[in-house]
């Protein structure tokens, strides 16, 4: 019996060859444990060699095998191909984002915009390290440890059309990102943060589409921190126009 | 980067969802199927709406409403194509619902 | 050395991508009939202030007719829909906590849901 095999329609862009990309098919072995990865793997060393894509820990965990499989953004270490057989499967780079080459798109965007959101602990007091470490109950961490799940891998970018037709708008992660930090107890940056997350480029952008929590692997849920966000900010807009200055 | 004042917006906005949400549906019925099944006539209605109560109610629905309303309306237009005129579109939507709430307020109090 | 990046503009059509997209359209566009709505009760509380015998005009001659009949199912149709969205959002917007652990977001969807039952119908009772 002749192998079963799978056809991928993968997104080329060449710019030294074309200024416009084309879609090349590929068949590949069919197998049932193999998830687009391994098939582009597949390619990559047994039929075309010059194909480039970035991928490091095939678990899952590295957030750098993002892609748009059959539409829709996806770590292709963790689409299996049995979701898609017998039908082919189209392989793109991610959405919203400029492609370099082939499924390689240019993330510098993202990367500025976790800098500008300060995605990182700004203690509330410097202590000496020989103070020991900043403690935090269970409860402290509940509070935030959803938001710090995120991988990084800009599928909730992809998904986003407002990031798409904005591509100022600050993002779902680096918004859920900056809302992880300014929840945690032992934070004292949430004024900084709250400077570029409640601009007009930040939470404000968002219109509550929905499909950042729904492609994301991780569960992050970076819609939930948006709203939570807007209410949190409207709260703390109304009352310092309501309360004098100086007043807390 | 500074704050940005869309609260002003968004507060009505977002009251607006829940009260519309809430309340609209029930209303509805009341204005159609009710007054095309005949459960409700042209008195009985007009003696409910003279009530302080229905009065306030009912300007609270159509201002809410309206501000939840034209919020979206202003991001659907833009989103799909009419950035340019952003401007134009946010003058345009909140002042029909400031106006609308006037309106409401002083045929509420005038009835 | 840098090489020419490929940009892929977003269509003009961007909400047809997928049924999510699609139902998000849709709830967008059911503010239309929200607002539509809000300016038929002004007009009906306008009427209402110009006398009984105006009103009762207005309640024969346009909200008896097939057409407005006609367009309060339509509307009724997409502010419930509206509704069903903004409870369906409740867990999402609010952050409610028993201990560390969030509670089922399902119970406080149908939480909203029995509420939103329980206003209608007395407020159907209150007025008929
Ligand atoms: S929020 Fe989710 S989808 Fe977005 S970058 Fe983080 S892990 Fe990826
Ligand atoms: S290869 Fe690391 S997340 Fe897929």
């Amino acid at each position: 019996m002749p192998e079963k095999s799978i056809t991928l329609e993968v997104f080329r862009y060449l710019p030294e060859q074309s200024d416009e990309p084309k879609y090349q098919k590929y068949d590949v072995p069919y197998r049932e444990d193999w998830v687009v990865l391994d098939a582009l793997n597949y390619i990559k060393d047994h039929i075309d060699g010059s194909l480039s894509y970035r991928w490091s820990c095939r678990m899952g965990v590295c957030g750098s095998c993002g892609m748009m499989v059959n539409g829709e953004p996806r770590l292709t270490c963790a689409a299996f191909l049995r979701d898609f057989y017998p039908q082919p499967i189209r392989v793109e780079p991610l959405t919203n984002f400029p492609v370099i080459r082939d499924l390689i798109i240019n993330l510098e965007d993202f990367l500025h915009k976790l800098k500008e959101v300060k995605a990182w602990l700004i203690p509330k007091q410097e202590k000496p390290v020989s103070e020991g470490e900043y403690l935090q109950s269970p409860k402290e961490l509940a509070t935030y440890k959803q938001f710090s799940m995120c991988i990084n891998c800009m599928l909730c970018y992809a998904a986003c059309p407002v990031y798409g037709l904005e591509p100022k708008f600050l993002g779902p992660a680096a918004i859920a990102l900056g809302q992880r930090y300014n929840l945690d107890s032992r934070d004292g940056g949430k004024e900084e943060r709250t400077d570029i997350i409640a601009s007009s480029e930040g939470i404000w952008e968002c219109t509550f589409i929905g499909e950042c929590s729904r492609v994301c692997p991780k569960h992050v849920d970076p819609a939930a921190a948006i709203q939570r966000a807007k209410v949190q900010s409207t709260q703390e807009w109304w009352m310092s126009l309501l309360l004098p200055k100086g007043a807390k | 980067m500074a704050r940005s004042n869309e609260p002003l917006f968004w507060a009505p906005f977002f009251a607006g969802a829940g009260f519309s949400a809430l309340f609209m549906p029930a209303v509805m019925i009341i204005t159609g199927v009710a007054v095309a099944a005949g459960w409700i006539n042209a008195t009985q209605l007009y003696q409910l709406i003279l009530h302080p109560l229905t009065r306030l109610f009912l300007f609270l629905l159509i201002s809410l409403s309206l501000f939840h309303a034209v919020h979206r309306i202003r991001f659907v237009l833009v989103d799909l194509g009419l950035k340019p005129f952003a401007g134009i579109i946010s003058v345009l939507c909140y002042g029909s619902a400031i106006v609308g709430s006037i309106l409401a307020a002083i045929f509420a109090l005038t009835l | 050395m840098k090489t020419k990046e490929y940009v892929r503009p977003m269509p003009a059509n961007w909400f047809m991508h997928n049924r999510h997209l699609q139902l998000f359209m849709l709830r967008e566009l059911s503010a239309f009939f929200v607002a539509g709505y809000s300016v038929f009760l002004l007009v009906m509380l306008y009427k209402a202030g110009q006398g009984e015998q105006a009103f009762q005009q207005f309640f024969e001659g346009v909200m008896k007719s097939g057409l407005s009949i006609f367009l309060h199912l339509i509307a009724l149709a997409f502010v419930v829909y509206h509704a069903l969205t903004s409870f369906n959002a409740a867990p999402v917007i609010m952050d409610v906590r028993i201990g560390e652990d969030p509670i089922d977001p399902r119970l406080l969807i149908a939480a909203h849901y029995v509420m939103w039952v329980v206003v209608s119908v007395v407020i159907l009772i209150v007025a008929l």
